[in-house]
């Protein structure tokens, strides 16, 4: 080792503390110009809301104290805060509140300010100009948001396939029954609400057909939308799927889905099933859907192994029209299997606690 | 090997370790940067379709408590009133030598309840299980005292949902915590943890369990803490996330699926770091078996903590921290470079081993002989001052870069004073902060060592809150 190494290690100590130094002062100006464009920006949305919000009020609804060839100009640099102040609105309205306000948004020709943010390249700014071609119900700018639904970006696909379903709900549907089959990123959740939007013959007759059509993975993902968006349509799929479906999660889908007596000999059969969630959720049917002939079959399932079968056939138990409360301890005082008497006495007191 | 090959060796050790540690840093920091991006575009995407409410999941929230008596009441309340569609609380009485139990039967009126209990995973056995006549979502287990991670379990056995989340009784919650944490869960079926930022409470405005105003502690020691905090989650945690390797979630609050941690077999109750113990668990079994699976982060600020104010409680928080770091990299080596491992057991888990775990060890290390080097005139002024510069001037940079990317995100502390304050306390802090941190550390390392027992820390409150529960920040 020589002195050279040893001079080395200083200069590289000296060098490496410099760059850190420099560094650091960069970043605190960095930090110090983004707190002044941040209480810049701040104070512009202020005072832009300050001036619109009671334009908009007054729009909304419907006092027409101000025409719309009257509304004050509106400088471009504010437009990207007016229109998510504009969206924010129209998100919680409908009906004829909302047509107002999109006759704002024409009257100050926000909708080919939108159409010219649709080719930026930030993500905001598109996501920005989607919506409120969406809530403007906008054709002009179909194809760009066509094309957006195939973006990585679950964000920017999400926001366009709500923008393509308010736009056009029929040609949208033709297209979103392949992407929700494929677009394993949008959460179910929120597949839901948009889904909502859309009537529920176009749901019934053109979706519908795509999901069922699906890979099993992907089908019992998608199943619990069948009954909440179109209960009527979903009794016939589900009886279906419970003939044939081998896997368990489609098992379990059905299940938890299952409204109609119609289903009940299938769901009988699956009381026995060797897996304890198909059990689990076949004793919840039961109780959900089940005759008074479903009671020994409920109260067998009392001694289950699976300690949340037990509970669930006590809950279903407990629920049931036909069983009082005097019932209810009977069948608890008969138990000879002591987990069952047990798991009865902790639902009645839930029920004394509820 | 001479005294002159010594020295320049000492020296290399120096200078990589905290070039080595900053350059690691700063890269996490550069990843969170692009991640905080992201995620400020999800926060700010006006018209995305919402949660349709009957896909939301039912989350059973864990309170273990022990001789809480003075903040229970207050804390429970406050989750009671918590913004989120379907929740059951659950309170863990672990054995509390005060009236914990006398304080939360009288305020929620509670019963004893005679609950099927199912003991998936053991535990110290349960004296009773209480539900309140008030609030049919609040549940009190009364069990013998066995440890935080004992207590958890308990937890554990009785909740009913497929989701939980662990909350230390003196946690501060914003009201829609639990909605901003679970959206990774709604997203992804595979997410099976996840945790959000913890802010320090001190210095703010805390009324009924809720926080009402954003303020800088008056405390330099708690200043201090701010700086350390936005560190550790901005991007110690923001940065490993999108690489899936995230190896930390804090105990003061975290969710996370029930099954996966069942199948985990709960939190061990031999370690001090249960909280961490567990996420570095989570990860090796998920990689053992081969199951896709995701542990995530939520960098919105959504749990507030006080911090110790007191040197003597610091120190020993730092010395627990440490040994629980230590415990939980130790209990699951397999997890390191093993060929299943991928950039958590490559990259995410030797860099917590080399830089966290050992880290104190060089740090003091170098310290100590840089000085007494100088001292003994073995290496001149101006290479010690070149030395101490890069450790100074790397600590400085790094906090720094925690203030731009809370600047470009929350803004949690609008005024220019206050930002002022914080570039002050990032300076300050290097000048002995640090390295006191450090010292404290080392002791933890040593400790671990010789295998200390573990047990539920002392909780020393100023106000009505406190900060032992976990294992880091």
């Amino acid at each position: 080792v020589s002195s050279t190494d040893i001079s080395l290690t200083v200069e590289v100590a000296i060098w490496s503390s410099q760059a850190a130094l420099i560094t650091t002062v960069v970043l605190v100006v960095t930090v110090l110009i983004l707190r002044l464009r941040h209480n810049d920006k701040r104070n512009r949305v202020a005072n832009l809301a300050k001036q619109w919000r009671p334009i908009l009020g007054d729009v909304v609804f419907g006092q027409g104290t101000i025409p719309l060839d009257q509304l004050p100009v509106l400088a471009r640099r504010d437009h990207d805060a007016f229109l998510e102040e504009w969206n924010h609105a129209q998100d919680v309205l409908s009906g004829k509140s909302a047509q107002r306000l999109n006759a704002v948004a024409r009257a100050l020709d926000l909708e080919s300010e939108a159409l010219l943010m649709l080719r930026k390249r930030g993500v905001h700014r598109r996501l920005l100009a989607t919506a409120t071609l969406g809530h403007l119900q906008e054709s002009a700018g179909w194809d760009s948001i066509v094309d957006q639904l195939e973006s990585r970006n679950t964000l920017l696909s999400l926001v366009s396939a709500l923008a393509l379903v308010r736009i056009d709900a029929d040609r949208a549907v033709g297209m979103l029954g392949s992407h929700l089959l494929s677009r394993t990123d949008w959460p179910i959740g929120r597949i839901a609400s948009m889904l909502r939007e859309l009537p529920p013959a176009l749901l019934a007759d053109r979706l519908f057909p795509e999901i069922l059509r699906a890979p099993a993975e992907r089908r019992q993902h998608l199943l619990p939308l069948l009954t909440l968006l179109s209960p009527s349509d979903s009794g016939r799929v589900i009886n279906d799927l419970l003939q044939k479906a081998a896997d368990e999660e489609t098992i379990i889908a059905c299940l938890n889905a299952a409204q109609s007596p119609d289903e009940l000999p299938l769901i009988r059969h699956l009381v026995r099933h060797e897996s304890w969630p198909i059990r689990m959720q076949a004793v919840k049917a039961l109780g959900r859907i089940g005759s008074a002939d479903d009671t020994p079959l409920i109260i067998d399932a009392l001694s289950d192994r699976e300690w949340w079968v037990r509970y669930r056939a006590a809950q279903a138990l407990a629920h049931l029209p036909w069983i009082n409360a005097s019932k209810l301890r009977e069948i608890q005082t008969s138990q000879a299997d002591h987990f069952a008497g047990d798991i009865l006495e902790h639902v009645i007191a839930e029920l004394q606690f509820a | 090997m001479t005294q002159q090959e010594l020295i320049n060796i000492g020296q290399w050790v120096f200078l990589l370790y905290f070039v080595g540690i900053n350059s690691g840093y700063l890269t996490l920091n550069f990843i969170a940067l692009l991640d905080i991006r992201r995620f400020l575009e999800l926060r700010r995407a006006t018209s995305l379709p919402s949660v349709y409410s009957n896909f939301e999941l039912p989350i059973s929230l864990l309170v273990p408590a022990f001789n809480e008596e003075v903040t229970v009441g207050d804390s429970v309340r406050a989750l009671l009133q918590l913004e989120y569609g379907n929740y059951e609380i659950i309170v863990i009485n672990d054995g509390s030598t005060d009236d914990t139990l006398e304080v939360l039967t009288k305020e929620f009126s509670l019963r004893r309840f005679p609950e099927a209990y199912r003991m998936r995973i053991p535990v110290k056995p349960v004296n009773a299980i209480y539900c309140s006549t008030l609030y049919p979502n609040l549940r009190v287990i009364d069990k013998q005292n066995g440890g935080k991670a004992d207590a958890l379990n308990a937890g554990l056995n009785a909740a009913r949902y497929p989701v939980f989340c662990s909350v230390d009784a003196d946690s501060v919650l914003q009201r829609d915590s639990l909605a901003r944490v679970v959206q990774p869960f709604l997203e992804d079926r595979n997410t099976i943890a996840g945790g959000g930022t913890i802010r320090i409470a001190n210095g703010c405005k805390v009324t009924h369990g809720f926080l009402e105003k954003v303020g800088l502690p008056k405390s330099w020691l708690a200043k201090f803490q701010v700086i350390e905090y936005l560190r550790a989650f901005l991007f110690g945690r923001l940065g490993w996330e999108p690489l899936n390797a995230l190896l930390i979630i804090s105990g003061a609050f975290g969710l996370f699926r029930k099954e996966a941690v069942m199948e985990a077999g709960g939190y061990r109750t031999d370690t001090v770091g249960e909280d961490m113990e567990l996420v570095v668990r989570l990860h090796r079994h998920a990689r053992m078996k081969r199951k896709p699976y995701r542990i995530t982060f939520v960098p919105d600020p959504i749990c507030w903590t006080e911090v110790p104010e007191k040197l003597s409680v610091l120190q020993s928080q730092r010395i627990r921290w440490q040994r629980g770091l230590v415990e939980s990299l130790a209990m699951n080596m397999r997890l390191c470079m093993h060929p299943r491992g991928g950039i958590v057991g490559w990259v995410a888990f030797p860099f917590m081993l080399i830089f966290e775990m050992l880290g104190p060890l060089l740090e003091v290390f170098g310290y100590v002989f840089i000085i007494l080097a100088a001292l003994a005139g073995w290496i001149s002024y101006e290479a010690f001052f070149a030395f101490l510069g890069v450790a100074f001037g790397m600590g400085m940079l790094l906090s720094t870069s925690a203030l731009l990317l809370e600047e470009m995100s929350f803004h949690m502390y609008p005024k220019l004073r206050q930002t002022a304050t914080l570039f002050m306390v990032a300076v300050l802090e290097n000048l002995g902060y640090r390295q006191l941190i450090a010292i404290w550390r080392l002791v933890g390392l040593a400790r671990s060592a010789v295998g200390a027992q573990s047990k539920w820390g002392r909780m020393q409150r100023k106000a009505a809150w406190g900060d032992e529960g976990s294992s880091s920040p």
